[in-house]
């Protein structure tokens, strides 16, 4: 896998932490208020779009390590 | 609302027929064709299908009703893992189409009945989708039953409305097969946006604006704006468990896994991980207005009657009516997908012949029959099944995760089968009969299962040996 793959997926585990963290999750505190929205929610949905933005860049860091390699079975043959 | 109703209704019959017919006649007859539609998914279709068989009714239903009694914490529950099981597809789901496209399998059971040498892993692996997906199948028919029971001014009981969703699943999945279920699905994912979207739009106008939405919830039950939340349910234990449980799906909940592996190839499976993050943004985001518009105006409902105003008694006649149209498409997609993957799990000792279809398609009649029996005769201990299917099927992620990433020449050995049988029953004698405690050291039960069976799985991809090395 390549580098970026790996940095990424463990920019989500982090992301994760935080979110499952008492940054996040904190027992009966609503605020700090953001957008309108309590804490959790605003923190979740924030994490959710990093998330999906990872995801996209996992899709890419792959597309752009598939065609390396079939560049190099080329080159190879 | 009634005109409203019967036309829309015709509409969506029309279009499986449609759908059904143009699926007969691009119908595969191999094995392998016929459970996976060919094998050939592009990319709106299978994002579509995908996004339909993983969001059943519980995203219109179930997911406002969790926000209303339970509070925010049901973004993470639901929300963030959905978006992360994405990075599941990207990372895992990549590398079992990878697999699978190079072999004639097309189930998951045979695919682990080979990796670990051992018919007692198919029958593992097919008896844990039968506990926990069929009642899971009847609880959606009864629910679904019972709230158009509710709402829609024909006296029409429960049991007809549930054969009824199963004649026409069996029709339109019989004539046109895997594609016809798919086809259907990307009309279902449609009308869900469509519907969840207007439905939050008006109540959100009702409500004023966002910002007095929850101004209002703070005023009369704040506990819903924190978690654990009033009843206490949102737990870091409990939020993890499921977090755990419900982003490994793509591979544990075969109807998923299966349109990962019907992907035409691998660039567009790739290309649909990131669509399906933001499906899962866009089909969930509304769903918070939903619950807290019901915490304030419908806070004190049972669960029936607050889906009978949000969706359809607060809503003008003709999104009431296409709100159910929506819930029944909704319901007939997860469904189907459940019992048509059931049957191809099912028929691997059939004789791959001419008549394999028909012998499926009868599975798939029988698998339908239970369903609705379960759905009608539903008792206490079929309902915590149902609730518990994810994180069920999800005891068997660690030996489907050792199959798909060990070298495949490699002998797994027996421990992890074994340990996910004994963790399996663990987990029915505990949550279903109640035999064992929930908490065990301060630790959720399915929490510390998953951990002993996340030690078996390591130890046995690293110990696994190849035929070379196990003659040295």
């Amino acid at each position: 896998m390549p580098i970026s793959f790996k940095l990424l997926l463990a920019l989500a585990i982090i992301v994760l932490i935080i979110v499952f963290s008492p940054l996040v999750l904190a027992y009966g505190q609503i605020g700090p208020w953001f957008l309108g929205m309590p804490r959790v929610l605003w923190a979740g949905i924030l994490a959710s779009f990093i998330l999906a933005l990872i995801t996209f860049g996992l899709s890419l860091s792959l597309k752009s390590y598939s065609r390396k390699e079939s560049l190099e079975k080329r080159q190879k043959s | 609302m009634v005109f409203y109703l019967v036309l829309f209704g015709a509409i969506y019959m029309v279009l499986l027929a449609v759908a059904s017919s143009i699926a007969n006649k691009k119908q595969a007859y191999d094995a392998k064709g016929y459970a996976l539609g060919g094998g050939n998914l592009k990319f709106w279709l299978g994002l579509l299908t995908y996004c339909a068989t993983l969001f059943s009714t519980f995203t219109l239903m179930g997911m406002p009703d969790f926000f209303r009694t339970h509070g925010v914490g049901a973004w993470i529950f639901l929300g963030l893992t959905d978006v992360f099981m994405s990075i599941v597809v990207v990372s895992f789901g990549i590398m079992v189409h990878k697999r699978f496209s190079k072999t004639e399998q097309y189930g998951v059971g045979s695919f682990l009945r080979e990796r670990f040498n051992s018919r007692f892993t198919y029958f593992l692996y097919l008896g844990c989708v039968f506990i926990f997906l069929i009642p899971y199948a009847a609880i959606q028919i009864k629910g679904l039953s019972s709230f158009l029971n509710l709402v829609i001014p024909f006296d029409l009981s429960t049991m007809y409305w549930s054969v009824f969703m199963l004649v026409v699943i069996l029709s339109y999945s019989s004539v046109g097969g895997f594609k016809a279920i798919v086809y259907s699905d990307a009309i279902q994912a449609i009308i869900l946006l469509f519907v969840i979207w207007f439905v939050a739009y008006n109540c959100l106008e009702k409500s004023g604006g966002h910002y007095a939405l929850f101004r209002e919830v703070e005023s009369k039950s704040p506990a819903l704006l924190s978690v654990p939340g009033p009843k206490g349910l949102f737990d870091f234990q409990f939020l993890l468990s499921s977090f755990l449980a419900i982003s490994i799906m793509p591979l544990t909940q075969p109807q998923l896994t299966s349109r990962l592996i019907a992907m035409k190839n691998v660039s567009l499976l790739r290309q649909m991980a990131p669509a399906t993050a933001f499906f899962a943004l866009i089909v969930i985001l509304p769903s918070i207005v939903l619950g807290f518009y019901g915490a304030v105006h419908h806070g004190e409902l049972s669960s029936q009657e607050f889906w009978a105003n949000i969706l359809v008694r607060d809503q003008p006649g003709w999104l009431g009516a296409l709100s159910i149209v929506g819930l029944i498409a909704a319901a007939m997609s997860t469904t189907d997908s459940q019992l048509f993957t059931l049957g191809n799990e099912a028929n691997i000792y059939f004789k791959k012949n001419r008549y394999l279809h028909l012998k499926t398609k009868l599975l798939i009649f029988v698998f339908a029959v239970l369903a609705l029996l379960l759905s009608v005769y539903t008792t206490e201990k079929i309902v915590p099944l149902a609730r518990l299917s994810f994180a069920g099927t999800a005891l068997m992620a660690p030996m489907i995760l050792v199959a798909i990433t060990s070298e495949p020449q490699k002998n797994l050995g027996p421990l992890l089968p074994i340990a996910t049988a004994i963790s399996v029953v663990i987990f029915l004698f505990g949550y279903v009969f109640k035999l064992f405690p929930a908490i065990i050291m301060g630790l959720r039960l399915d929490l510390l299962l998953y951990a002993c069976l996340g030690i078996c799985g390591t130890w046995s991809f690293f110990k696994a040996k190849s035929p070379a090395e196990l003659e040295l």
